[in-house]
């Protein structure tokens, strides 16, 4: 009974901290990410997460005609480079950041809807290292005002 | 709004371990000075063997357009004003039920972003209200507080400023609920601006294909919006709020399925470096007969009148 209730405790202590974790990682979001959109307006929509070394993470969005988008993909300072890719449902890549010298934003004009996917890679600084760094990562739409 | 696709005790290994060891990004009032802070906490080591297992995961997220981009859409594609579409106010007693407080919270939020978009402040005003109650309904702290309907009646002739605060309010309800662990929640909401949105459209074109091509456009295209959100519900099969809404998504589904969209040439883009500007262009047809038109009306008419009776 009593391993039972320490087990529940554990376990509820680490999931309480996991999401001040993310908790964190909003306050991150919303307090350095959001002011790169600039004069964009900011969609309302809440994308980051807690990504690691070699991790990869896609985001499926419809991008409409006759919007203007601004992506911000935004990382804390610990981690190394994070690049974005911007891939067609055919698997093609449309606009990839590594060869815009690793820009995190950037502008985005559709002359017809498409469905799209971000796709944000995070560097690893050593690939044989054991020890892997994580932290957090934001992806913001923003809409050009009128 | 993600799907995670990994080994269950691998991941719990990482959470405890990044539970540990995490602390993050947090920034406030001495923002840089919190934010070189938050960058040295927010590094961590984590075991080599738990790390190999993550690494197989993978993580997506399907992105919705949010109340503010569909009203934005609807806008722009030269829609006007008509109050009569908008749930009433007076509705909101109607809502006990955490499923209808965020479809509703959802409804609102688009009603709001719609009313903010033709300079109706005054109702802007009264659907924040509603949209607060709703959120303190399903216990969202501080996602709207007075200090919000205060500024916004502050703001009321300076629309970006307006539209800031929506944004703000929505960003704070969405990521409240996901992070809350209540991920069908937040989905709900998502889903309930995202109905509104369609019936405000569908409305707006009085039934008729030729009237206003743009907005036809808008609705059609919301097909790709539509496997969106089905593929946000399958993740959470087996909850009964999901199961109901995915059930409500696959009879819309049925009609959007014979609408065509396809694109008739490559999608290309080309970037303008200087002004880090890149457009994309494909060739596309899309079609839809005026009989699937009128039952897509029919039905957003039907699942809207359900999400707010």
């Amino acid at each position: 009974m009593l391993r039972k209730f320490r087990l529940i405790f554990l376990f509820s202590v680490f999931v309480f901290v996991a999401m001040q974790a993310d908790a964190q990682c909003f306050s991150y979001a919303r307090a350095v990410c959001k002011t790169e959109l600039g004069d964009f307006v900011h969609d309302g929509n809440y994308n980051a997460t807690i990504l690691s070394e070699g991790e990869t993470a896609e985001i499926y969005k419809t991008f409409f005609t006759g919007q203007e988008y601004r992506i911000v993909v935004c990382k804390v300072d610990s981690l190394p480079q994070v690049d974005f890719q911007i891939i067609d449902g055919k698997d093609k890549i449309l606009f990839d950041s590594k060869e815009h010298g690793g820009a995190n934003i950037w502008d985005f004009k559709l002359e017809t809807t498409q469905q799209l996917i971000i796709r944000v890679e995070v560097a690893e600084k050593d690939k044989t290292s054991n020890e892997k760094v994580s932290g957090c990562v934001s992806i913001m739409f923003g809409i050009k005002r009128e | 709004m993600k799907k995670l696709l990994y080994n269950p005790v691998s991941i719990l290994v990482l959470i405890f371990s990044l539970a540990i060891y995490v602390s993050s990004c947090v920034t406030d009032s001495s923002q840089k000075k919190k934010e070189n802070e938050i960058n040295k906490q927010a590094a961590q080591k984590v075991n080599e063997k738990a790390m190999e297992e993550f690494n197989k995961s993978k993580l997506i997220f399907y992105s919705l357009p949010s109340p503010l981009e569909t009203a934005m859409l609807i806008k722009r594609a030269g829609a006007v004003y008509d109050e009569d579409l908008l749930n009433p106010t007076d509705n909101i007693n109607r809502y006990t039920t955490n499923l209808k407080m965020a479809l509703n919270l959802g409804i609102y939020s688009a009603d709001l972003s719609y009313t903010s978009l033709f300079d109706q402040t005054q109702r802007s005003v009264q659907y924040m209200s509603n949209a607060k109650k709703l959120a303190d309904g399903l216990g969202i702290l501080n996602a709207i507080d007075e200090n919000t309907i205060k500024k916004l009646e502050n703001n009321m002739n300076n629309r970006d400023m307006v539209l800031d605060i929506i944004s703000e309010t929505f960003m704070n309800s969405n990521a409240y609920l996901s992070e809350e662990n209540r991920p069908v929640m937040a989905v709900s909401v998502l889903i309930g601006g995202w109905i509104e949105g369609l019936y405000i459209a569908t409305k707006l074109t009085n039934g008729s294909l030729v009237n206003n091509k743009k907005l036809i456009e808008r609705i059609v295209y919301q097909k790709l919006s539509l496997y969106t959100v089905m593929n946000l519900l399958e993740e959470y099969k087996g909850n009964k709020d999901a199961d109901y809404l995915l059930g409500k998504m696959r009879e819309l589904k049925v009609i959007f399925d014979q609408v065509k969209i396809r694109n008739t040439s490559k999608v290309e883009a080309s970037t303008d470096e200087k002004n880090k500007v890149t457009t994309i262009k494909a060739d596309s047809e899309v079609d839809i007969s005026q009989e699937v038109f009128n039952k897509l009306l029919k039905k957003v008419d039907e699942i809207r009148t359900e999400f707010t009776s």
